[in-house]
């Protein structure tokens, strides 16, 4: 199920609203644990059941690290979630790679017909983190296998994060269970949520439409389109993702729980350093602290960045082109690291531009093989201006407008503001928003995330 | 203290929210429909087409169900989606030039369920075709298995689940899945855009007919001359059309010369070519899959149903499973579900799998085959003695 279907909106929701608001405050968990499952159960009983067992063995080696506490044990409590993700993900790729034969092939071949079951990188991080956590001793293991299913599995962060760490949400998830009346900050829930399917559904499945115009597979094209279906990209997969984790926060926040904010302008970025912490912002630091600081983080800062980066392409597709991208964001995060003095002289101006940029061209790499890739970046060089044009004046204009409130409107001021209420905080304009969303729904697609 | 502020706003959003899509729901209600007073598709001569302005896609398809309740049957129908817009007589050479013989029903995005819950309609008045029924089955690769088996809501209300009156033996279970389906159908058709903005400006164009000899007319007197003539040709063509005679000129002339092109039925139900576009894009795989491992079962149980529904109404049934226009993804996930199916049909219903006939000359743009690729249906229909 998507939170961008009129079933989620206007009938799942209120159910499960209602519920939570009506039962004792001791089934609550209960309830949302149910609901999510049926949230997830609805895209299939196999990747319910992945799920399932993978939090039964999260909660069950967490509890044993009391008694066992040795790096035997932390492999194994590991090795249930990543072989999941390795078996629903991974495995594929790793039989194309190594040349698999027909024989090997078919012997995989009941797991290679389950498709990939839709946010497993997502919670196999989270499990993860919960069983380093707590061997770690930054967190106690719980007892309570409610409290730390209905944790993982909370439907708003199910299939697409924010990644979540148990020990930041667990006083959360305690008062949701304890506290009599439920005092959630539906103000902010409504803003939250309809900004995201407004960005969802506007900004970036629309956009969406128009850069898939473009015939990538044509003999040659005008190099103004090829600019336009990059560009376009960019802004489509943000607001693709951010729209989403906006819509995330708000589901949370109607039942009381607090999300971090996982996108902090990442295009306002000065340098793709920063980009990685301004994007997907909790994806960056489960990376930073279960893999580069547990690598020995600054002491061998060249490749254990290379190593993140790699982790960070392969987490998202399990693909060349993946590998690629992450590679390429590498390059990028070192080059800027030894070019500093260069880089920090320019303008503000021409840094975020060049930060840009270099995002903006990595993007394709999610879609296109390392070949077609290239292809296409030749495609963007002037040498082909007889090419009649796909995209016309009103093709510019609409990425133009989206571009226009991506660099110049301040998401700080105008949606996360604490100090008064502004624009976007109308309520009327809130519920109109909200309602235009839904008419163009129809349109929608999938999250790109889900795919993750 | 918790602030009374703090609950008012989302009160009001919510309000607001709720208030709006109930006077969707009331427009909705007064949207004007086709079907009762049916449009004569055997009028259109050669050249003439059937415009459409500012329709939802159920008011626009009922045209033809309204036509199809009240005119005789063809001999030969073809039954599907807009894959098979360009479907015309001429595919079916000399024969087809009787006016009686062929009529395309092709309806925006209808799956395989909703063309049994037609199907079963036309039999109960006693208009299924009098020989041929052609369905088209939408290409897995398509929209990666999508408008297979879905329900699309884009049938009229009464129609939807028209063939599960034909099974009293559903269980509880299928017939609560199926008032869901149509409800949440419903909840689609009326919570749009264009179903929102026809309600909103209900005497809009609607239905209007032009022809070559009036383009040509047209083109070389174009009617926006004069300030109020430039000023109606400012406004989008939804709008225009309100500008009484003037703006329906202005509406005509944009489809004449082509820079904003509508929607035109010819007389056999088929699209005029260029509708759809002309683009030979190559198909871009989509990431979301609308087939899952099981639904072949499905895929089957409903091409079974439909051929069945045929046959003991003494009428020939075939499926067609068209190509589009691609270089990769030859075989994708939805595509092996739908080999599946294939596989356990084994023949028992007569299946023209063009799944693979990717040639170029078979398209007019990527996922809608044009007149060549249809004039080698018939032709191959015609060889096995499925045509009259």
């Amino acid at each position: 199920m998507n939170f961008n279907t009129l079933e989620f909106i206007l009938l799942y929701l209120p159910i499960v609203i209602g519920l939570t608001y009506t039962v004792p405050p001791t089934w609550r968990l209960r309830v949302l644990l149910l609901a999510s499952l049926v949230f997830y159960g609805i895209s299939g009983l196999l990747p319910l059941a992945f799920l399932i067992a993978s939090v039964l063995w999260g909660y069950a080696f967490a509890l044993l690290f009391r008694r066992y506490h040795s790096t035997g044990a932390l492999l194994a409590a590991v090795s249930l979630p990543l072989l999941t993700l390795f078996l629903g993900k991974y495995l594929r790729f790793t039989l194309d790679t190594i040349g698999a034969g027909d024989a090997v092939r078919t012997a995989f071949a009941p797991v290679l017909a389950i498709a990939l079951p839709a946010g497993i990188s997502f919670y196999t991080f989270k499990i993860i983190s919960y069983e380093l956590d707590v061997y770690d001793g930054k967190v106690k293991a719980t007892s309570s296998l409610t409290l730390l299913a209905s944790f993982f599995c909370l439907f708003p962060h199910l299939i697409a994060g924010p990644i979540l760490r148990f020990a930041d949400l667990q006083q959360q998830f305690t008062r949701l269970a304890t506290e009599r009346k439920l005092d959630a900050d539906w103000n902010g829930a409504i803003k939250f949520f309809a900004i995201g399917l407004f960005y969802k559904t506007f900004f970036a499945d629309m956009l969406r439409g128009l850069h898939e115009s473009y015939p990538l597979f044509a003999a040659a094209n005008n190099y103004w389109d090829t600019w336009y279906y990059v560009l376009s990209y960019a802004f489509v997969i943000y607001f693709d993702f951010w729209g989403y984790s906006l819509m995330a926060i708000g589901l949370a926040k109607m039942v009381g729980i607090d999300f971090p904010r996982n996108f902090r302008e990442p295009y306002m970025s000065a340098s793709p350093k920063e980009f990685w912490r301004r994007w997907h912002i909790t994806l960056s630091f489960w990376l930073r602290d279960y893999v580069y600081l547990k690598l020995g983080g600054n002491d061998r800062y060249v490749r254990n960045i290379l190593i993140v980066f790699l982790v960070t392409g392969l987490w998202h597709g399990a693909g060349w082109n993946f590998v690629l991208w992450g590679g390429y964001h590498a390059v990028f995060v070192l080059l800027y690291h030894f070019s500093r003095r260069w880089w920090d002289a320019w303008p503000l101006l021409v840094q975020r531009c060049m930060t840009f940029m270099v995002v903006a061209l990595g993007w394709p790499l999610f879609f296109l093989r390392p070949e077609g890739y290239v292809d296409l970046l030749a495609r963007l060089f002037p040498t082909n201006t007889h090419w009649a044009s796909s995209f016309g004046l009103h093709h510019w204009l609409i990425m133009g407008a989206v571009a226009a409130w991506t660099f110049f409107i301040r998401e700080d001021k105008l949606i996360f503001n604490t100090d008064r209420p502004r624009f976007l905080d109308n309520p009327v304009l809130l519920g109109l928003g909200a309602f235009i969303s839904v008419l163009f729904l129809n349109y929608a697609r999938t999250f790109i995330y889900f795919q993750f | 203290m918790t602030s009374p502020f703090r609950h008012r706003n989302p009160i009001i959003a919510i309000a607001v929210f709720l208030s709006l899509v109930t006077l969707a729901v009331a427009g909705h209600l007064r949207l004007p429909e086709y079907r009762s007073k049916p449009i004569d598709f055997t009028q259109l001569k050669d050249g003439e087409y059937l415009l459409q302005l500012g329709l939802t896609r159920r008011q626009a398809g009922s045209v033809k169900i309204g036509f199809n309740e009240q005119a005789p049957p063809p001999r030969v129908g073809v039954f599907g989606n807009h894959q098979f817009g360009y479907f015309d007589r001429t595919a079916f050479g000399p024969a087809g030039a009787d006016e009686g013989y062929f009529f395309n029903n092709w309806y925006a995005n209808l799956a395989l369920p909703e063309i049994r819950d037609y199907l079963a309609w036309l039999n109960e008045i006693g208009k299924l075709p009098t020989d041929t029924i052609i369905v088209q089955v939408t290409t897995p690769n398509n929209d990666n298995g999508g408008h297979i088996i879905n329900y699309n809501g884009e049938l009229p209300r009464d129609l939807h689940g028209k063939y599960a009156e034909d099974r009293p033996q559903q269980s509880w279970y299928e017939r609560a899945y199926l008032r869901f389906n149509d409800l949440r159908a419903e909840a689609k058709i009326i919570l749009n855009y264009q179903s929102v903005l026809s309600s909103m400006f209900p005497g809009g164009m609607g239905f209007m007919r032009s022809s070559d000899e009036l383009c040509i007319d047209l083109t070389r007197n174009p009617p926006h001359h004069g300030l109020v003539g430039r000023i109606v040709n400012l406004l989008p063509s939804t709008l225009a059309s309100y500008a009484g005679e003037l703006g329906r000129q202005v509406v005509l002339w944009r489809d004449c010369s082509g820079s904003a092109k509508l929607q035109g039925f010819k007389g056999d139900g088929s699209v005029r070519v260029g509708y759809f576009g002309t683009n030979l894009l190559l198909n871009q795989h989509r990431k979301e899959i609308w087939l899952k491992p099981g639904d072949e079962d499905t895929i089957v149980r409903y091409m079974f149903d439909i051929d069945h529904l045929g046959r003991k109404a003494g009428r020939k049934v075939v499926f067609v499973v068209p190509p589009v226009y691609e270089s990769e993804n030859f075989v994708t996930e939805a595509d092996r579900i739908f080999t599946k199916a294939l596989a356990q049909l084994d023949g028992r219903v007569f299946v023209l799998d063009h799944r693979y006939q990717r040639q170029v000359d078979n398209f007019i743009s990527f996922d809608h085959p044009g007149p060549v690729y249809f004039q080698k249906v018939a032709a191959e229909l015609a060889a096995k003695n499925f045509l009259p």
